[in-house]
């Protein structure tokens, strides 16, 4: 296919054709990023509705991926509709082709499981066969519905650089009227420090407070307006892992916290999923006298491990993730025959995992190597 | 489809139908001029004497400690354990951390002996994360036939704290005869633009 003019059709809806280039990047495609350092280049589209696809669509973004590419991240940021990507190519190697209906490449499943977001994210790498290659890189983006005229924005980080000191900086960012004091955020943060650098991830470099009064206030909906602009709230020099805390989802009484996909952007602020939100309110002790900082720390750690992109290692019915190294709680261990697999039952598998789905009695702070890697190649670590 | 995992949260699920049995007039609710913070307003869990923990509160448990709420247990699930009402109950009133008690609360509503105990943390409660819990528990029951807990519902939408109000607003929505009622706090510019937008959606 290199070369050829590629006609997307997405069946499912009928096909209307997007006609673009597939693997060759014209002569005066950016070379992407600055060789060093972290950067993120951004390219501002409207999209075109295509009824029979039900889709909207922009003209697609050939970009140069140098040799010394560490990782990258790709964010379609098409405010609070579905973003996404009919088509990403990367080095001669394709990793979403949204025309197929099923397997492998296709949205939901292998290798990246993408599906349009809310400033629906890819970043490369996400697992063990995703490591991106240097060479030309196709992004074809996408937004779920009919967002025609709008404007949208692609948004890509460029890692340029080796491991570095494996630093992830973390900016907490409490919204006004949260019931939090530092000594709680401080401990919090603690607890997932440790889980990271038990784990051989990345430590916690930098960690600032920040307090922001927005229009949504300290009680939101775990979707919409008032949480896209939320995430989309900058702060600092616009590094790092944003972390939003309010006190509490008014649609939904039992969340915890949410990333903004799997995975959310990372390393690239202002948008409408540039962070995870953690509901104070939820991570409370029983009597509600006090903040659970290990609840609240372990929350931290796992829904930043969604963003980075990592799934949960086993779901309830026995589905894992696709890293090699991650052990796989077979139904088998399911002892009280109830279809479902809890921590407890998993203890000899991934039961302590950090990215087990559900909580168990105990300390849930093991990573693996490779998870370890993805947080570490991150293109939000330093 | 691993693509369920990227829906963060799915709304709450279809209300059931359980028998209800009408009480009489609710009781006033009351609410500070000055709402505490969530903390301020803590409250010790009934501990004195701790009722005995149910066997299947302990199965429960771990189903409630999801890390998301759209991967709690439906009903059918819920049905797997045994005196699972029971259990909830307790989870209710000595769960630990809090949001254990929100996700029993709000669960306890597919079964219906469970309505009472909704209607009084939701009534009662220093908490208003307890009491919007209770209030989406109370929207999974039969309303319609729960007078007392529309009665309640609808004091409650005018309630200061937003999760208190937005739930009551929820549960009132799963009762059709409800929608005037709904239409005129959509109206009512006393009430808290997120809770009118909600009213009216």
């Amino acid at each position: 296919m290199r070369g050829a003019l590629f006609l997307l059709a997405l069946t499912a809806c009928g096909g209307t054709n997007v006609d673009f280039t597939v693997g060759d990047c014209p002569a005066d495609a950016p070379v992407l990023g600055q060789a060093g350092t972290f950067t993120v280049e951004s390219w501002d589209v409207t999209w075109t509705w295509a009824r029979k696809d039900r889709m909207s669509w922009a003209p697609p973004i050939y970009a140069i991926v140098p040799d010394d590419i560490t990782s990258l991240a790709v964010t379609v940021d098409a405010g609070t509709n579905f973003g996404g990507f009919g088509w990403l190519e990367v080095g001669g190697e394709v990793f979403v082709d949204g025309s197929l209906y099923e397997g492998e490449t296709a949205w939901g499943d292998a290798p990246l499981y993408h599906w349009p977001e809310v400033a629906g994210t890819v970043v490369l790498p996400m697992n063990q066969q995703t490591w991106p290659n240097p060479g030309c890189m196709v992004v074809l983006p996408a937004v779920d519905g009919n967002a025609d005229g709008e404007s949208g924005t692609v948004h890509i980080g460029t890692r340029r650089f080796d491991a570095g000191d494996g630093l992830l900086d973390v900016n907490l960012v409490v919204v006004e009227g949260v019931d939090i004091t530092q000594d709680e955020l401080d401990a919090s943060v603690a607890v997932m420090r440790s889980l990271y650098e038990a784990g051989g991830g990345p430590s916690l470099g930098a960690v600032n407070t920040y307090t922001v009064n927005t229009d949504g206030g300290d009680v939101i909906r775990s979707e919409g307006a008032d949480i896209a602009s939320l995430r989309a709230t900058e702060v600092g020099d616009g590094t790092g892992l944003n972390m939003f805390f309010i006190t509490d989802f008014s649609d939904d009484s039992g969340t915890l916290g949410i990333a903004a996909g799997i995975p959310g952007p990372i390393g690239i602020p202002g948008t409408s999923g540039s962070g995870v939100v953690l509901a104070v309110g939820a991570n409370l002790t029983g009597d509600g006298s006090a903040v659970d900082t290990q609840l609240l720390g372990e929350t931290m750690a796992h829904e930043a491990g969604h963003q980075f992109g990592l799934f949960h290692s086993t779901e309830e019915t026995g589905e894992h993730d696709i890293i090699a190294d991650t052990p796989d709680c077979p139904m088998s261990a399911d002892a009280d025959g109830d279809g479902a697999l809890y921590a407890e039952e998993c203890v000899e598998h991934d039961g302590a995992n950090f990215m087990f789905w559900v909580a168990g009695d105990f300390r849930q702070d093991e990573i693996t190597a490779t998870q370890a890697d993805m947080l570490y190649y991150s293109p939000a670590t330093r | 489809m691993r693509f369920a995992l990227f829906l963060m949260l799915a709304g709450c699920p279809a209300p059931t139908a359980p028998e209800a049995t009408p009480e009489a007039a609710v009781p006033a609710v009351a609410e500070p001029a000055t709402l505490p913070t969530e903390r301020e307003a803590s409250e010790p869990q009934p501990d004195a004497p701790v009722l005995p923990k149910p066997e299947s509160a302990t199965a429960l448990e771990s189903m409630l400690m999801a890390q998301h709420s759209e991967d709690l247990p439906d009903k059918a699930k819920l049905d797997t354990v045994d005196g699972a009402a029971a259990g909830l109950a307790w989870l209710a009133d000595f769960g630990d951390p809090l949001v254990l008690r929100a996700r029993a609360l709000d669960l306890l509503g597919y079964y219906p002996p469970g309505a009472e105990q909704l209607r009084t943390t939701a009534r009662e409660s220093s908490l208003p994360k307890l009491q919007a819990a209770a209030l989406f528990g109370l929207a999974r029951t039969d309303l319609a036939a729960d007078p007392q807990g529309r009665e309640l519902a609808r004091t409650l939408a005018r309630h200061s704290d937003e999760r208190v109000a937005m739930a009551a607003v929820a549960a009132l929505k799963t009762v059709p005869e409800e929608a005037a009622f709904l239409a005129e706090l959509a109206a009512d510019e006393a009430v808290m633009a997120p809770v009118r937008e909600a009213a009216a959606e």
